[in-house]
């Protein structure tokens, strides 16, 4: 190779790089949508049968539209079904559907379609990880787990093209709310046959809500436009929609300060470091949401197979210093599991902080003054806020009661396989309500429930939330579940409330309207507006 | 030579074997499955997942089928994304991250050698001084520090360039950057040392003595010589920026492929991360051929030998 070359070589990059740069720094941007978002993470999917997450919820709940839909407040109105008839008994339902119920390719959204997706969600094969949401349809439960082959029996029926019967085995009085939840929404047929998984990308997907879905590059960002279909497109006023996903809190904030992005509605999303200053800021909006942070008990062991030193460590943590020293965001601190604001329902008190009635019990339990109690370890999973309360609840048992915790933490999926497999003594854990009814909480700790978690099994327990669920007088249901809580979280307590999640959201409400926070923590982007 | 190249492609095949099945074990023998979520799913539904996803029966059973499709190409389904196969990951997040991979090598290249001779040349002047200590702050600096700090100044404090994104040239100059830093930084140290003994040598103080310009005494003449540690460190070089890029694109928010990679890891989604170790070796071992090739090209001692 001659020398000069090489030089010339060299040159060639440098100036190919420089002339590359500035070429296309004349390139047109494409115009900025209506409104961006960050939307958390990536989209596992955007099927409604599969999806479990808040991020690829937001995106569903704004491409698809169930039987019923939630408005800005979270409350079920009407959606695809324009009015429905409820036999006296509660058991069953009749939806009418609108005459102008369509997809996104003009086709009419029919009955049928419901009947349909319902049936792919219970289909085993489809494996869909929220399938229980449908399991209060008749026989729906034995249909998914494969016991019942025959689909006419489970609860669900197209009487005609816009008439939808649902059969439920109980009176269940937050059925309209379920009608709302993505599981339950309708999939295109044609579209999934024709595509079969790619079924949901953008050019293929065939939706019935509000939006459609034009462009969706992997990690990069979503882009919606106004559906001309759906029925009340005439109040839908944002036409362009693009939701970013952002893992990185601080990356997340930079877009949203910059004004890339007007709206971040992930707490998960807000540097934590930034809170104190956000805090003040008036276009950071704060409010409680369906969530608990509590810790969990391993009942299968000793020392926590005695209710006694279950309830003396529950009386010992100081949860006001939890969220004024490590959360700060404003957390009001719960003894239920429940948090307060369901409709119909107010939340047992539970037990409040009172380390001198725990050292009593837990000298009662044989251990006085933590005297020959075993070692006992601490999991959770590995985040800064996780390890802060774990660290505080360590001192607190040391100082309250003598005991001595051992902090153990695990990635993400060991600590999942450990709870499940009860591989643990005490674990951190969170619950987010999917509904706005206590049983969305409560249904967990009964006996055997995957997400129990605890090896704990109360016959009594079991039987006020089969009797609440049988229930149709709400008052007297609110009293069944109230008993049922108490027991949890005041005699039992298998489970320690801790706090209450706040959702964090930043915009601008002068320039943004639409949104009001609310406990379900639901945002439908049709309701939303600039101003 | 010829010969040669061919043996080295054809040692890669049970190279590249023995990195699936090694990734494949490691990620089935780690504690916790694809399908353990927060919100339980019924042990009928994860036991389908798995046999959908050939997850079932004995691991060495699993392997083989899995070989045996990564064999045909198909790198199968993510557990994650259910929607999207390995394949398309990659090929939608792959070229992103090897455009701005690309571009931070040769910043990282052509601004290493060019500080690194300018430092040479300057030797001990206080240019030198300031220089070397600029290097070594930017080798000490990873890029989560460089990263943010581009941002505050470029962005927040002169409002030059956008904090991040992918699609127009603006936001390809930070993540560049800081990518390219760290490594244009040791570089450049690199290239001062070797580039200081070549000029020590006789044949440069000939080339002087002819009455040859400076810059081709230093680009032509002495750069050959000291050039060759610096290709036999580019081939690392690639392959760090390529697997190196994922903090810079967490922080950029840059479609790349990087946070698959170690999500796919948190996530158990075996089949991505089967597939990215996969497609990561297979560079690995090309860019090792290639500096193999250049060294020969310089060098021809190596050729021979």
């Amino acid at each position: 190779m001659p020398q000069i070359s090489r030089n010339a070589l060299l040159r060639f990059f440098l100036y190919f790089i420089f002339l590359g740069f500035f070429l296309s720094s004349c390139s047109p941007s494409k115009p900025r949508a209506d409104l961006v978002f960050i939307n958390g993470i990536e989209p596992e999917s955007l099927d409604p049968a599969i999806i479990t997450g808040q991020p690829e919820g937001r995106i569903v709940m704004a491409l698809f539209e169930g039987l019923t839909s939630r408005d800005g407040y979270g409350r079920v109105g009407p959606g695809m079904a324009e009015r429905w008839e409820i036999s006296p008994d509660g058991l069953t339902y009749r939806f009418y559907l609108r005459n102008n119920a369509r997809w996104s390719n003009g086709d009419s959204v029919t009955a049928q379609d419901f009947a349909q997706s319902w049936e792919r969600v219970l289909n085993p094969v489809t494996t869909s990880d929220y399938a229980e949401i449908l399991y209060y349809l008749e026989n729906a439960e034995a249909y998914h787990d494969g016991k019942m082959k025959d689909f006419n029996r489970v609860g669900v029926k197209a009487l005609d093209s816009q008439t939808l019967e649902v059969r439920l085995h109980d009176p269940t009085p937050f059925f309209l709310d379920l009608c709302a939840f993505v599981t339950t929404y309708p999939v295109h047929f044609p579209t999934l046959r024709r595509y079969g998984l790619d079924w949901i990308k953008p050019g293929k997907l065939v939706s019935n809500g509000a939006y459609r879905l034009t462009d969706w590059r992997i990690n990069d960002r979503i882009r919606l436009e106004k559906n001309p279909y759906y029925w009340r497109v005439d109040q839908v006023r944002l036409n362009t929609v693009e939701a970013l996903p952002i893992n990185q809190a601080t990356t997340a904030f930079n877009f949203y300060q910059t004004g890339v992005a007007d709206l971040v509605l992930d707490k998960g999303s807000i540097p934590p470091l930034l809170l104190g200053e956000l805090r003040k800021r008036p276009d950071c909006h704060i409010a409680p949401i369906l969530a608990t942070y509590f810790y969990r008990f391993n009942v299968t062991r000793p020392p926590f197979n005695n209710p006694l030193v279950r309830k003396a460590i529950a009386l010992s943590i100081d949860k006001k210093f939890i969220v004024e020293r490590i959360t700060r965001a404003g957390e009001p601190v719960t003894g239920s599991f429940t948090p307060p604001g369901l409709p119909q329902y107010q939340p047992p008190q539970g037990l409040s902080r009172d380390p001198d009635l725990g050292r009593k019990l837990l000298a009662q339990a044989g251990y006085p003054n933590g005297k020959n109690f075993p070692a006992i370890t601490l999991l959770y999973n590995k985040t800064e806020q996780d390890e802060n309360i774990a660290l505080a609840f360590q001192s607190m048992m040391k100082k309250e009661l003598g005991i001595r915790v051992e902090l153990r933490n695990q990635e993400w999926k060991v600590y999942l396989n450990s709870l499940s497999q009860l591989d643990y003594d005490i674990a951190r854990s969170s619950w987010v309500g999917d509904y706005a009814d206590p049983n969305t909480f409560l249904d967990c700790f009964v006996t055997e429930r995957g997400n129990n978690r605890t090896g704990w099994s109360f016959a009594q327990y079991d039987q006020l939330m089969t009797q609440a669920n049988q229930e149709n007088n709400p008052d007297k249901r609110a009293q069944l579940l109230h008993q049922a809580e108490t027991i949890l979280v005041e005699e039992q307590v298998p489970i320690v409330p801790i706090f209450h999640f706040v959702g964090i959201k930043l915009y601008d409400a002068n320039r943004l309207g639409g949104l009001h926070l609310n406990l379900i923590d639901e945002y439908p982007i049709r309701e939303m507006f600039r101003k | 030579m010829g010969q040669r190249f061919v043996i080295r492609v054809l040692l890669a095949i049970p190279t590249l074997f023995a990195v699936v099945c090694l990734t494949f074990f490691l990620m089935r023998l780690a504690p916790g499955g694809p399908f353990d979520r927060e919100k339980a799913m019924p042990e009928s539904i994860k036991r389908q997942l798995m046999a959908q996803y050939q997850l079932d029966g004995p691991v060495l059973t699993q392997l083989y089928y899995y070989l045996k499709d990564v064999a045909r190409g198909d790198l199968r389904l993510s557990t994650k994304y259910r929607n999207r196969t390995v394949n398309e990951i990659i090929s939608q997040t792959l070229p992103i991250s090897a455009f701005l991979g690309g571009i931070a090598f040769f910043l990282a290249l052509g601004g290493g050698c060019f500080l690194g001779i300018w430092a040479a040349y300057r030797h001990n002047r206080p240019s030198d001084y300031i220089l070397m200590f600029l290097a070594l702050l930017g080798i000490a600096l990873p890029s989560f520090v460089i990263g943010p700090l581009l941002i505050v100044l470029f962005s927040f404090k002169l409002g030059w360039l956008p904090v991040g994104g992918w699609g127009t040239v603006q936001q390809v100059f930070l993540p560049a950057l800081a990518l390219s830093l760290p490594y244009m930084a040791y570089l450049a140290r690199m290239v001062r040392v070797s580039m200081l003994e070549t000029l020590n040598q006789d044949y440069i103080r000939t080339a002087r003595a002819k009455g040859l310009a400076e810059w081709r005494v230093l680009y032509v003449h002495a750069l050959k010589n000291a050039a060759l540690p610096v290709v036999s460190y580019s081939g690392p070089l690639a392959a760090n920026i390529l697997t190196g890029s994922l903090v810079v694109e967490e922080i950029f928010k840059i479609p790349g492929i990087g946070p698959f990679f170690v999500n796919g890891v948190l996530n158990r989604d075996v089949f991505v991360v089967g597939g990215i170790t996969l497609v990561y070796s297979m560079l690995l071992i090309a860019f090792n051929l290639v500096v193999d090739l250049l060294y020969g090209l310089l060098d021809k001692r190596i050729q021979s030998a």
